[in-house]
């Protein structure tokens, strides 16, 4: 049973593999899409910027 | 008070925003050129290593994000995870190699290794180009380790070069090219955390004093982290076919340039 389903995970995973190969046929403003979830992260990344450089600031 | 230095702002982000688009530069194309503005070594070595482990990790964790790259954790640990932990791994023991050569002053003379380096990454740059046109071909896992080999002994021998022969390894042994320059970020960041604590333990363990100069993080790590947020997005928009030209011409250039430095400048 367990041996079915690390097989079936393997199977995703090759299918998520050509599915990224097959991206490339999307048009680029179909790329371009960024979801909303992902420039919350971009936001958070550049906080950590900001307090990275304070911390510079402070250390050295 | 931090000190930004915009040359040095501009030069990190460049070198960055190729290293996460092509895989490779951002140590084998800024080293040399701080050195010719007049930093030292120390000032320069540790200093990129601390910056790129942070913006490898940015980068990978952006690369996963934007769906250039699925790394996975929980069993069964898929092909991708797997290429990248064989980079990684062979990466850490080459740097650690790498630092402790350096700090135990063993001479290896550079311009014979280096022009090794530039030979073999002109030689890989310009095979891809002709295969250009040739299909996508089957996973070699066998391959992969055999350039990840070379890489981790090219960079153990302080001959750099180390994200060409990796990144130019895999699209050989037949990783996707957008998959290939995720694996590279992320599996550089980890590298570069394995450089930063051999930079740091080997003097402790030989016991002499901590020879690092901070003067250039902040503007190393401004320019960086910008790039490394901004380049896995190119890396998605761009189709795949502009990256299969783009990595092996940036190659070569990198090659040339390696060649340039020992006899020209």
């Amino acid at each position: 049973m367990e041996n079915n389903e690390i097989q079936y995970d393997e199977y995703l995973d090759e299918i998520g593999y050509i599915a990224r190969k097959l991206d490339t046929e999307m048009t680029t403003i179909e790329r371009m899409k960024i979801q909303k979830s992902t420039l919350y992260k971009i936001g958070f990344a550049l906080i950590i910027y900001i307090a990275t450089m304070i911390s510079f600031g402070l250390i050295l | 008070m931090i000190e930004i230095i915009p040359l040095v702002v501009i030069l990190a982000f460049l070198f960055e925003t190729m290293d996460s688009c092509a895989g490779m530069g951002f140590g084998t194309g800024l080293t040399p050129l701080l050195f010719v503005i007049g930093y030292e070594p120390l000032q320069v070595v540790p200093i990129l290593l601390i910056s790129e482990a942070i913006t490898g990790f940015t980068s990978g964790f952006f690369h996963q994000e934007f769906g250039n790259i699925n790394v996975k954790i929980k069993k069964p640990i898929n092909r991708e995870t797997k290429v990248m932990l064989n980079i990684a791994i062979l990466g850490c023991f080459a740097i650690i190699l790498s630092v402790f050569l350096t700090y135990y002053a063993i001479q290896v003379e550079k311009s014979i290794i280096k022009t090794y380096v530039a030979i073999l990454v002109i030689t890989m740059g310009l095979i891809a180009m002709i295969k250009l046109k040739s299909k996508s071909s089957n996973y070699k896992p066998k391959l992969l380790t055999f350039f990840s080999a070379i890489a981790g002994f090219n960079k153990g021998i302080g001959a750099g070069g180390y994200g060409p022969v990796v990144m130019l390894g895999q699209i050989f042994s037949g990783i996707y090219e957008k998959t290939a320059t995720a694996i590279v970020s992320f599996s550089e960041g980890i590298v570069s955390v394995a450089g930063v604590g051999a930079f740091i333990l080997i003097p402790i363990i030989k016991n002499i004093p901590l020879e690092i100069d901070f003067i250039l993080l902040p503007s190393v790590f401004t320019g960086g982290f910008l790039a490394a947020l901004i380049s896995p997005y190119m890396v998605r928009i761009f189709p795949n076919k502009i990256w299969k030209i783009i990595i092996p011409i940036y190659a070569l250039a990198i090659g040339i340039y390696v060649l340039l430095q020992i006899y020209v400048i």
